[in-house]
């Protein structure tokens, strides 16, 4: 056992200083894998954002409930509870009659319109602000709470939640698409890496085949180079992420202010960053495995 | 020790290295393979080394068939072989010390240890003063010291050599003759091909004389 893991330091650390011999080639293909990481990863980062923003965006879907004119206290108190312990609600606000009236006095300067009423016209209102932001789960909400006892009707603006939603959904789909066509790009070019290392030194594997080299002893090398290839190639992109988050989020801040808005773009956690690194070694790894296997068999000695 | 059992290989192409060949190599002993080029001699060394694979009959090593191993065991079975080839096969872009190491690094030697089995094989074939050149400055003779060197590193108890003593003058093919007879003596069974019968006769061991792939009378 001791022995198992001595093969694979030694493999390990042969590979990356090998790595390391060729500073020049091994940048460039670092560069492109980078890249390759870091174009959905930004795009990532903006999605992420940006649905960060839209749920803390103020004009977050609202669903209002208007109660029934004869309304009572206990009917108020009942849909209270029920709001109360509903899962899919993040929270709501009451406003009275009496409270309605006031604020629309107040916003468009109609001081003393009360006094020309006979009586409120104004039903007691729930303003309800939902836990998701999808579509079809804000209509079924919708049509349960108008459902409620003595609430006139349940409104909200569907179309526009739709709207901001489609977007989200549409910039995470482009994301998904992006991030599968480079994760593709990011084996093949490990794949060819590996495999104009195995040319290089095919002098090498020819002679260790003769004198009893397993398989997996010659693979195993190559292995660890796109091992490395990959965890460095993440980390560059991370970098490359700092380094946008960094330059845009001034110029971001200072356009939302303008809209009175509080939006940057967020760095990726650790955890994310972890599974990029894992991520990233685990494609560059099945491309050196499916370069090693192939050209393996071609290799066998004569 | 080894083994064969009405052995043909056939070329792809037709063309018939070995001729339905039974002859049997006992553990310990030092024989010799004698023929012209085109003879057979390399292709019965690379079927015995599991290089080629028997067309039909059956090899047998340590009393293992090897027409009946998959080619992922063939290796094991060749980590226990020394072979001395007639091109060395030595790699250039590696010192001597490096060339020695690798069949260590392959059965997977603690390093340490390592480089006193690499120091006494080296210094066996009176190469130990040269561990840190490129091979590319070695003449011919310590070239083919440095594949034999490399052959007996991890003590194989089967020596193969194909052809140790071409292209080398008499004085230095004596010298290596002399090589592979110190691992007989210390029980490795040795096989040596060589076109050129004058040198083996002085040693009075048995030999294999092959022609178009059969035994010559």
């Amino acid at each position: 056992m001791k022995h198992f893991f001595y093969l694979h330091w030694q493999s390990a650390s042969n590979a990356f200083t090998r790595i390391l011999r060729q500073p020049f080639g091994s940048l460039l293909n670092l560069v492109m894998l980078s890249v390759a990481l870091a174009l959905p990863l930004s795009l990532y980062l903006c999605v992420n954002s940006l649905q960060d923003w839209v749920g803390r965006l103020s004009a977050t879907p609202q669903i209002t409930l208007f109660m029934e004119m004869s309304a009572e206290d206990a009917d108020l108190a009942a849909v209270n509870s029920t709001l109360r312990k509903h899962p899919r609600i993040k929270g709501y606000r009451f406003v009275s009659r009496q409270q309605a009236l006031k604020d629309m006095e107040n916003r468009n300067g109609l001081s003393g319109l009360a006094d020309g009423l006979e009586s409120n016209p104004l039903p007691d209102a729930f303003i309800v602000t939902p836990a998701t932001i999808e579509p079809h789960e804000l209509e079924m909400l919708q049509k349960e709470l108008s459902g409620l006892p003595m609430v006139e009707t349940a409104q909200f603006d569907a179309s526009w939640a739709k709207r901001l939603y489609g977007m989200v959904d549409l910039a995470r789909k482009l994301t998904v698409f992006l991030a599968t066509i480079l994760g593709i790009a990011l084996i093949l070019i490990t794949h060819n890496t590996i495999r104009m290392q195995i040319l290089a030194r095919r002098d090498e594997i020819e002679v260790a085949k003769l004198i009893g080299a397993t398989d997996s002893f010659i693979r195993r090398p190559f292995l660890y180079h796109a091992f490395w290839q990959g965890v460095l190639a993440a980390l560059i992109a991370w970098g490359l992420t700092c380094w946008l988050v960094a330059m845009a989020n001034p110029a971001i801040t200072e356009f939302a202010m303008l809209y009175n808005e509080r939006v940057n773009l967020i760095s990726l956690n650790a955890p994310e960053v972890l599974a990029v690194i894992g991520l990233a070694a685990f494609l560059a790894m099945f491309g050196a495995r499916l370069a090693t296997g192939h050209h393996l068999r071609q290799l066998e000695p004569r | 020790m080894i083994q064969f059992d009405q052995v043909t290989k056939r070329y792809p192409g037709g063309n018939e290295a070995l001729k339905n060949l039974s002859f049997s190599i006992e553990s310990g002993e030092m024989v010799f393979l004698a023929g012209h080029s085109g003879a057979g001699k390399s292709t019965l060394l690379k079927l015995i080394a599991g290089i080629e694979r028997a067309t039909s009959g059956s090899v047998l090593v340590n009393n293992q068939n090897l027409s009946k191993l998959r080619s992922s065991q063939l290796s094991f079975v060749r980590q226990h072989i020394g072979l001395v080839f007639q091109d060395h096969k030595i790699l250039y872009d590696r010192t001597v010390f490096d060339n020695v190491m690798l069949p260590l690094d392959i059965i997977g030697f603690d390093r340490r240890d390592a480089a006193k089995r690499v120091r006494a094989a080296l210094d066996k074939v009176g190469l130990l003063g040269k561990e840190k050149m490129m091979p590319v400055r070695l003449s011919g003779g310590e070239q083919q010291r440095l594949c034999i060197a490399r052959a007996v590193v991890h003590r194989p108890t089967i020596l193969l050599a194909d052809e140790p003593s071409a292209n080398l003058d008499r004085a230095y093919a004596l010298d290596i003759m002399e090589l592979f007879k110190s691992f007989h003596q210390v029980g490795a069974t040795v096989l040596i091909s060589a076109h050129d019968e004058t040198l083996m006769e002085d040693y009075g061991r048995r030999i294999i004389r092959l022609r178009e792939g059969q035994f010559a009378s």
